[in-house]
């Protein structure tokens, strides 16, 4: 798909007996027809939009907020050049704005515990504002940038001392609860007039927390679910805190409704989004837009050595910044690839779209109908609203 | 072979936190990317690879345990018994003295129990205020033991705990309590009728039932618990303290003839530590600043992903998603 920009596949039959929920749900329309012709897309829109109608996008997918400095500069801005070239919008992390990355327009700026590289211009720079409360990888826990990473442009970015770890406060001192978050949020779109949004892990209350943030004003929400990336994060958080994205997307787009919420507030769904048919069914379950994070970094070279913390990625996607580098990935192929990347993730969706008869995105979000469970608990299927097959 | 429920990656992990391997003994493992753990990625082994911990969001904070306090000591027996953390270390017969000493040792100077009611007292006297020791040796700091007959318990000075199987129900608990019995231990290795998980929690709900789980403490474990998520997860269930066996051999790398007794219980040392560290990351994330009074028996910090419906009633956990 980086390659050529072209879909690959329309059903994702590889992962259909993992363990995963999301991959045990199907469509009804791959039961119709299992193999498909990969074809050139047909005339289906996949145009959204975000926050009440204020940022438009070619494309329901996010670019994952990942950092200058867990990044290694060079996926940092083929990230934000890629998401102006296809219309999307991406995330640029909690570490200050690479100045690359912030000629482009079509980012969301991070606002997270540490207020790294925040100011006011920063604020003003691109389409929103996200408010980091927690990620996927480590609910409840800070950012996480171990001190090998710490090279001099990142402390310069930064302003903290050369290799020495940068670890975020786990909570905001300043939101404590839902109020104090409607504050913040008011604050900031005092300050910039953006549309602002809350981008935090899934866990247990997840369904209070989503109404929570809608009714407090912001314009959307990010919800990262278990098994999402990290550049660090302790071993054993990551393995074990928080709930996967499958489960939340129903139940919150199920609160919202009933609380009336719902309609213009972006739900943004991220952790393990790994084909274009997950972001379908993500899609069909309630969301409104995808994130990826792993993805795009595989597009780019990534071989999943996991050892992103350890800053010499075999792949220079997520190595220490050095002032003389011996590799640097090239910016216009890394800028390439995403885009060949995203294009071939929408035809895809596309393709999937057109087999199981729907016409645009607004059209798939929240048909649970569509799918069918697969060896899935009953009791299960029932808190997603998905029928058993 | 290993005992189920443990990997080579399981293992690594406690090796790591010892400093058996590594560069950094007491820290942590630090990973990135993606989740590699069970449910999803591996396969979910035991019942508690199916539960996952909470994450404190906005509706409350969660606590940074790298700049703030959490406290993870726990009270046994009405506080009779004060542990740093909620460990115990369990020795068995077959160890020999090189290396249940050094274990001994570093679980006395860290603040937690040692289990010797299977290896016996005679080389531990010096450590008798940590040690659980058989009822024959009645008069140390507490004394551990199957109990046939409960009568009699309360002429004992010491903290009493009875060993049983994990089972679905406890009938005598209420006796042995009216008797002087001071806690439960559940210990995974005295085959029982079923998980350890549903043992523990079955101890603990038995107990708040009768209204006597302010007096009765719970201990679990045994060589399914291989580090700090698992207790993490046990205490959540309503384990005051878990027990771990076979996770210590392993740290430590036993058995290991050439390390000798300071080198061994160095690791023993860092592994508790680690542990202690990593539990505060968990409790912190979750928002609990202190275990004993915010974790203990606190089902609602643990969500069951597609768990059976049948055992996650026995355990009492909620199902994933549901508020």
């Amino acid at each position: 798909m980086a390659r050529w920009g072209e879909p690959v596949s329309v059903w994702d039959g590889a992962k259909h007996f993992s363990k995963r929920l999301l991959d045990r749900l199907r469509f009804k329309a791959e039961l119709d027809n299992p193999s498909p012709p990969v074809r050139k897309p047909s005339d289906i829109d996949t145009s959204t939009t975000m926050a009440y109608d204020a940022i438009e996008m070619a494309s329901p997918i996010y670019l994952g907020d990942m950092s200058f400095g867990a990044l290694s500069g060079v996926p940092n801005v083929a990230l934000a050049r890629a998401a102006d070239l296809t219309e999307i919008v991406t995330g640029t992390g909690e570490g200050g704005l690479h100045p690359e990355v912030r000629k482009c327009k079509r980012i969301t700026v991070q606002w997270a515990s540490a207020r790294f590289g925040v100011d006011i211009d920063v604020l003003n720079t691109g389409l929103g504002i996200v408010i980091k409360i927690g990620q996927g990888a480590k609910p409840g826990i800070g950012g996480h940038l171990p001190g090998v990473k710490v090279t001099k442009p990142i402390s310069e970015t930064r302003r903290i001392p050369v290799g020495l770890d940068a670890i975020s406060p786990a909570p905001h001192h300043d939101i404590y609860s839902i109020e104090d978050l409607g504050q913040r949020i008011m604050a900031l779109k005092e300050a910039t007039g953006k549309p602002v949004f809350v981008k935090v892990g899934v866990t247990n209350y997840i369904a209070y927390i989503a109404s929570g943030v809608a009714r407090m004003g912001a314009d959307g929400i990010i919800m990262d679910g278990h098994g999402a990336g990290t550049g660090a994060s302790p071993l054993v958080v990551r393995n074990n805190i928080g709930l996967p994205i499958e489960i939340a997307v129903p139940v919150v787009d199920e609160t919202l409704r009933r609380e009336g919420l719902r309609d213009g507030f972006t739900v943004v769904a991220a952790g393990r989004v790994s084909s274009a048919e997950d972001s379908a069914k993500l899609i069909a379950l309630g969301a409104d837009v995808v994130s990826l994070g792993t993805a795009p970094l595989i597009a780019m070279g990534c071989v999943m050595v996991h050892k992103c913390h350890l800053g010499f990625c075999p792949a220079v996607i997520t190595n220490k910044i050095e002032e003389n580098p011996v590799k640097v990935l090239s910016l216009e192929t890394a800028t390439r690839w995403v885009v060949n990347m995203v294009r071939g993730w929408t035809s895809e969706l596309k393709l999937i779209m057109e087999e199981v008869g729907v016409s645009s995105v607004r059209e798939l979000r929240g048909r649970r109908d569509l799918l069918k469970g697969f060896g899935v608990e009953a009791e299960d299927l029932r808190l997603i609203g998905v029928e058993a097959f | 072979m290993k005992p189920f429920g443990w990997t080579l990656g399981r293992v690594k992990h406690v090796q790591e936190l010892a400093g058996t391997v590594g560069r950094q003994p007491g820290e942590p493992p630090i990973a990135s990317m993606g989740s590699t753990g069970p449910p999803h990625v591996e396969d979910p082994l035991l019942i508690r690879d199916r539960l996952v911990c909470d994450g404190a969001q906005v509706t409350r904070p969660s606590i940074d345990p790298y700049r703030e306090p959490v406290e993870t000591h726990v009270y046994l027996c009405g506080g009779k018994i004060r542990l740093s953390m909620p460990v115990v270390v369990k020795i068995r017969a077959s160890h020999p003295p090189y290396f249940s000493e050094a274990v001994v040792k570093a679980a006395y100077y860290m603040g937690v129990l040692a289990d010797v009611s299977e290896a016996g007292l005679e080389n531990f006297e010096k450590y008798r205020d940590g040690l659980l020791a058989d009822v024959s040796y009645a008069g140390v700091g507490g004394c551990a033991g199957y109990v046939s007959s409960f009568y009699g318990l309360r002429r004992l000075s010491v903290p009493v705990f009875v060993k049983a199987p994990p089972a679905e129900s406890y009938p005598w608990l209420k006796a042995a309590a009216e008797n002087g019995m001071s806690g439960v231990l559940v210990d995974e290795e005295l085959v029982g009728d079923t998980s350890l998980e549903v043992g523990v929690s079955v101890v603990d709900r038995e107990l708040r039932f009768l209204g006597l789980r302010n007096e009765v403490s719970v201990l679990a474990g045994g060589w399914s618990v291989r580090g700090s998520d698992d207790i993490y997860k046990l205490v959540a269930l309503g384990a005051d303290a878990v027990v771990l066996s076979n996770a210590v051999e392993y740290a430590v790398g036993y058995p290991d003839a050439k390390a000798r007794a300071d080198v061994l219980r160095e690791r023993m040392e860092n592994l508790l530590l680690g542990l202690q560290r990593e539990l505060k990351l968990l409790a912190g994330a979750a928002g609990v600043s202190s275990v004993f009074n915010s974790l203990v028996g606190n089902r609602e910090l643990l969500r069951a992903v597609e768990l059976d419906r049948e055992i996650r009633l026995k355990l009492g956990v909620k199902q994933a998603g549901v508020g």
